[in-house]
This record gives C-alpha cells, sequence and structure tokens, in this order.
C-alpha cells in the first residue's frame, strides 16, 4: 500500500468512535494526498466532515498530548492525529474559499508538494 | 521650532529616503528580451552566491540534495559526507559526463553511482570503484573524483557561485543584511514544507510579486484580506540586497479556525519560543514595527530568507529562459513539543501554501500582457520601491 493511500483499519481510540466511519476515507499521511482529497470532494461533503471533525478538534487535542511527541503515536491515534490535520485543510475550503479550490490558481497538478511528515 | 512628528511606518513615503531611485516608469524590456536575459545570466548570476537549500535538510551522512541549475547550465548535487561536512560537486560523472543523480531533487545514498559504466564516487567525492579497470592504461583514481562546485555556508544555508573562485565571500557577499539575521535561531527550525514548480514567467517578474503588499488586498482577497494591511514598511536597502517588514493589520478578523489554531500555536511560533524583554523574537523586527508579522528578506539576486516568530521560509527563483522560472519554496518552524502543536501547525503549512498558490497565480499572465509589447514601460508605487531598486542594482551591473 502507497504511503497516501487511506489507512485499511479503521480503529480509533475508544473516545472518538463516533469518527471511525470517517477513518478509511479521510485519514491520510501525507499533506500531498490531504490536498488532493480537498481538492476532489464536493463542497456538501467537505461541510459534513467540518460540521463532524470541527467540535471535537480541541478534545482530539488533548487527547494526543497525553502521549510524548517525540515517538511515534499508536496506530489508533496516528489516525485520529491525521484526521484533525485534514479537518485544517478542509476548514481551507468552508472558512475562506467556499470552494475545494480556490478558482483562478496554478493548477495544483504544475507544482509539486514534497511531503514531509 | 516646530515640533517633529513621528510618521507612521505605513504612511511614510519611502521614495523621498532614496532620490537615487528616481521616480520614472522602468522599462518592460527586461522581462522579456532574450539578450537582457543572456546579459543577466553572465553579469548578475555568474556573479553572484545563489541559495540552494539548508544543512538541515541533509542531517545523516550520505543524506543529499540536487539542484538543476539552468542559468549555469549545471547540475549540482550537494551532500553530506561520512564526517560531517557538506560538499558540493558538478553532479557529473567523470569518466563521460552522465548525470550521476537523475531522480529527484533530493534523497539518501551510500555512495553515488553512475548508470553508465558502474563508476563509483564516495560521498566526499573520491572516485572509489571503476569497473575493467585494468582496460585504463596508467590510471590514477585519485585524478578523477567529482569536481567540486563552490559552495560556502552561512547560519546553516547551502549557497553556491558558478565561479571557481569567487570574488567575495559568501558573508561579505551578504554583507548588512546578515548582521540583524546572525541573531535567529535557523539552527533550531526544521522543514515542515517544501514545495517546487516550474511557470512560464520572467524570474523578475516572479521576485515581483513576492516584493510588495500592494496586491494583498486583491490577489490574498480569499486568504488573507483581514490579516495584512496593503503596505510594507521599513524598506532597508543593503547594498544589492534588500529587507522590509509586513505587518499584521490591526483589523485582523480571524476565522473560526484560525481561533482554534491559535489555541495550540501562535502562529507557527511555540511556547517555548525565547523572547527577549527587548520584544521581539531573536534576529526579526530590527525597526520594533507594531502588529508585527514577518520581515522580508531578500538576498540578491533571486532569493529570500523571510523570518516571522519562531519560523522562517524561503523562496529560491532560478531563471531556465527568458520566460520561464523554476520555484522552491520551504517553510521551517521549531519542532512541535505537543502534538496539539502539530495540528497548529497544519494550519499555517496550509495557509502558506495556498497564500504562494495565490502569488504565483498572476505570473503567467503578466508574463503574457508585457510579452505583447503593449507597455514600453510600468509605473510603479511608493510601495513598489523594492521592485525599483531590484531595476537600478542590475542596470548598474549590465551597464557597469
Amino acid at each position: 500500500m502507497q504511503k497516501d493511500q487511506p489507512v485499511p483499519d479503521v480503529s480509533l481510540p475508544p473516545s472518538f468512535e463516533s469518527l471511525a466511519h470517517l477513518a478509511g476515507e479521510w485519514a491520510y499521511a501525507t499533506e500531498s494526498a490531504r490536498r488532493e482529497k480537498r481538492a476532489t470532494s464536493s463542497m456538501p461533503v467537505l461541510n459534513e466532515y467540518y460540521n463532524l471533525v470541527g467540535p471535537l478538534v480541541p478534545a482530539i487535542a488533548d487527547h494526543l498530548d497525553t502521549f510524548a511527541v517525540s515517538t511515534p503515536l499508536p496506530e489508533p491515534e496516528r489516525r485520529l492525529f491525521q484526521l484533525a490535520q485534514m479537518y485544517m485543510e478542509v476548514a481551507w475550503a468552508v472558512e475562506f474559499v467556499g470552494e475545494p479550490e480556490e478558482p483562478g490558481q496554478v493548477p495544483r497538478q504544475r507544482w509539486h508538494i514534497h511531503d514531509i511528515d | 521650532m516646530p515640533e517633529l512628528q513621528a510618521v507612521n511606518p505605513l504612511d511614510r513615503f519611502y521614495s523621498e529616503d532614496h532620490p537615487e531611485l528616481g521616480s520614472d516608469p522602468v522599462p518592460t524590456e527586461p522581462y522579456v528580451s532574450q539578450s537582457y536575459f543572456e546579459q543577466e545570466r553572465d553579469k548578475v548570476f555568474r556573479q553572484s552566491w545563489l541559495l540552494a537549500c539548508h544543512e538541515s535538510e541533509i542531517p545523516k551522512p550520505g543524506d543529499f540534495v540536487v539542484k538543476d541549475a539552468a542559468i549555469f547550465n549545471a547540475s549540482v548535487v550537494i551532500v553530506r559526507g561520512r564526517d560531517g561536512m557538506v560538499r558540493a560537486f558538478h553532479n557529473v560523472c567523470r569518466h563521460r559526463g552522465n548525470k550521476l543523480v537523475c531522480t529527484g531533487e533530493a534523497g539518501h545514498a551510500e555512495a553515488f553511482f553512475c548508470k553508465f559504466h558502474g563508476w563509483t564516487f564516495a560521498l566526499d567525492g573520491r572516485l572509489r570503484g571503476v569497473p575493467e579497470q585494468d582496460r585504463f592504461p596508467a590510471f590514477d583514481k585519485s585524478q578523477h573524483a567529482l569536481k567540486p562546485f563552490s559552495m560556502q555556508m552561512w547560519k546553516g544555508f547551502v549557497f553556491l557561485h558558478p565561479q571557481a573562485n569567487p570574488k567575495q565571500s559568501l558573508r561579505d557577499y551578504l554583507g548588512t543584511l546578515a548582521d540583524p539575521l546572525e541573531a535567529f535561531p535557523f539552527e533550531q527550525m526544521r522543514l515542515m514544507a517544501n514545495y517546487s514548480g516550474t511557470l512560464r514567467s520572467n524570474w523578475k517578474v516572479a521576485i515581483n510579486a513576492f516584493q510588495e503588499a500592494y496586491h494583498v488586498p486583491t490577489v490574498h482577497a480569499v486568504s488573507a484580506r483581514t490579516l495584512f494591511v496593503s503596505r510594507l514598511c521599513d524598506f532597508r536597502f543593503h547594498g544589492p540586497h534588500r529587507a522590509m517588514t509586513l505587518p499584521i493589520s490591526p483589523d485582523f478578523k480571524p476565522k473560526p479556525v484560525e481561533i482554534l489554531s491559535s489555541r495550540f500555536t501562535t502562529g507557527m511560533s511555540q511556547d517555548a519560543v525565547d523572547k527577549s524583554d527587548a520584544g521581539g523574537f531573536p534576529g526579526t523586527n530590527p525597526c520594533g514595527t507594531a502588529n508585527f508579522s514577518f520581515d522580508i528578506n531578500i538576498v540578491f539576486p533571486s532569493s529570500f530568507i523571510d523570518v516571522g516568530e519562531g519560523y522562517y521560509f524561503t523562496y529560491e527563483f532560478w531563471p531556465v529562459q527568458v520566460d520561464e522560472v523554476h520555484f522552491v519554496m520551504k517553510l521551517y518552524a521549531l519542532p512541535a513539543r505537543k502534538w496539539s502543536q502539530r495540528i497548529g501547525q497544519e494550519l499555517s503549512r496550509i495557509f502558506l501554501r495556498e497564500g504562494i498558490s495565490e502569488d504565483l497565480s498572476t505570473l503567467e499572465s503578466t508574463q503574457e500582457g508585457l510579452r505583447s509589447g503593449a507597455l514600453p514601460d510600468m509605473i510603479l508605487s511608493d510601495q513598489e520601491i523594492a521592485i525599483r531598486h531590484q531595476y537600478r542594482i542590475i542596470e548598474g551591473m549590465l551597464r557597469g
């Protein structure tokens, strides 16, 4: 499996199981994959994700802060972190642009994201 | 005697401080002329140090980056050796000239292996292996190491120079531009984002889009309409280099996600940031501008090192042809100390990426307009004084 594909195991930490149905489709390991997911999703779908995940981001942050940042997260927490990263990507479309991509930009295919994750 | 009034730096007319830069329109020929471009290559780029990377990007022995510098017809591999030293070599096998490293712009190698005939070079450039070496009469491997490319470092930044023996050291070249930046803790920061691409515009069209803020209300209407004012301030000219400061607007109205993110990080800075009592993050905001956001530092001719509180970002613009430029943009920040900070940093990364995308959006259409010949010159506002400075510096090098 390539690193920019969603992970097959979709379990999340017990307190966040309400988001488990999102993990298979929205938990991406790389910036380029998250950006592509945002750009190729419809606004109703992005809005739904935004409304579901947004209220839980502070609790996600609190939970993840119980783990040391210097060591890899357990798999469920890693997926939770990626959902929070994806929330930031989605929020850009929802709050700033109102569309999956800002019109009039250089097409995303013409410049390259060298993933740092 | 009338009392002197302090002038808000945003209200100042910087042209009044620099009459030597003139006020006439500047010609558009430098953006479209092939002969002008060739003069720039010989008299500007062949005389200049160019930013290539920061050594933190190649932390381990064998880590390397490749810079293809079309302006010099050169490809350069920058690599950390087993002794920890960073070196730069022509990316050219000493046998028949094949490129050694062809794939990607960065990676890791135990040695460099030429895919043509299998010559192998150590990380310090020494020729290590030659298949069927006995077929080369009187062959001395020590005479066929990789050819070094001129390289010097300052604060961990790796700069390249196309001449084998540059007339000026890198630090002398940077001059007073570097003085306030000496205090900035570049060495504590880590690469967070890295973007590159090639666009059909002159390299100066690209530079110009990043050295004024007049365009903020239009180009950045989506990303930063309320975040930044449409003016830069405290323009500082250091020989061929330039610096200026971008303040945050006092009328900034953050979006909900920005408020959320600010619970985790302050912009890209961390709660571990050591701010001095004198105010501000070390190495930033030398003029003490209120509502500081970041300093733009342009290392002539085509590199940027922009510094904020706890982060910095670099732009490299590598001319390819008169109407083609390759860009590399990187964001560095203090490492997160908590996972919540990493969530906050994600928004900063997206914000920078999308802001850059907006900046790049006008380059090709501007180049098309200039190429049409409709405008023999362009009129510049006081806020576009950095463009005028750039023009005067290049003209001086070409004519002088």
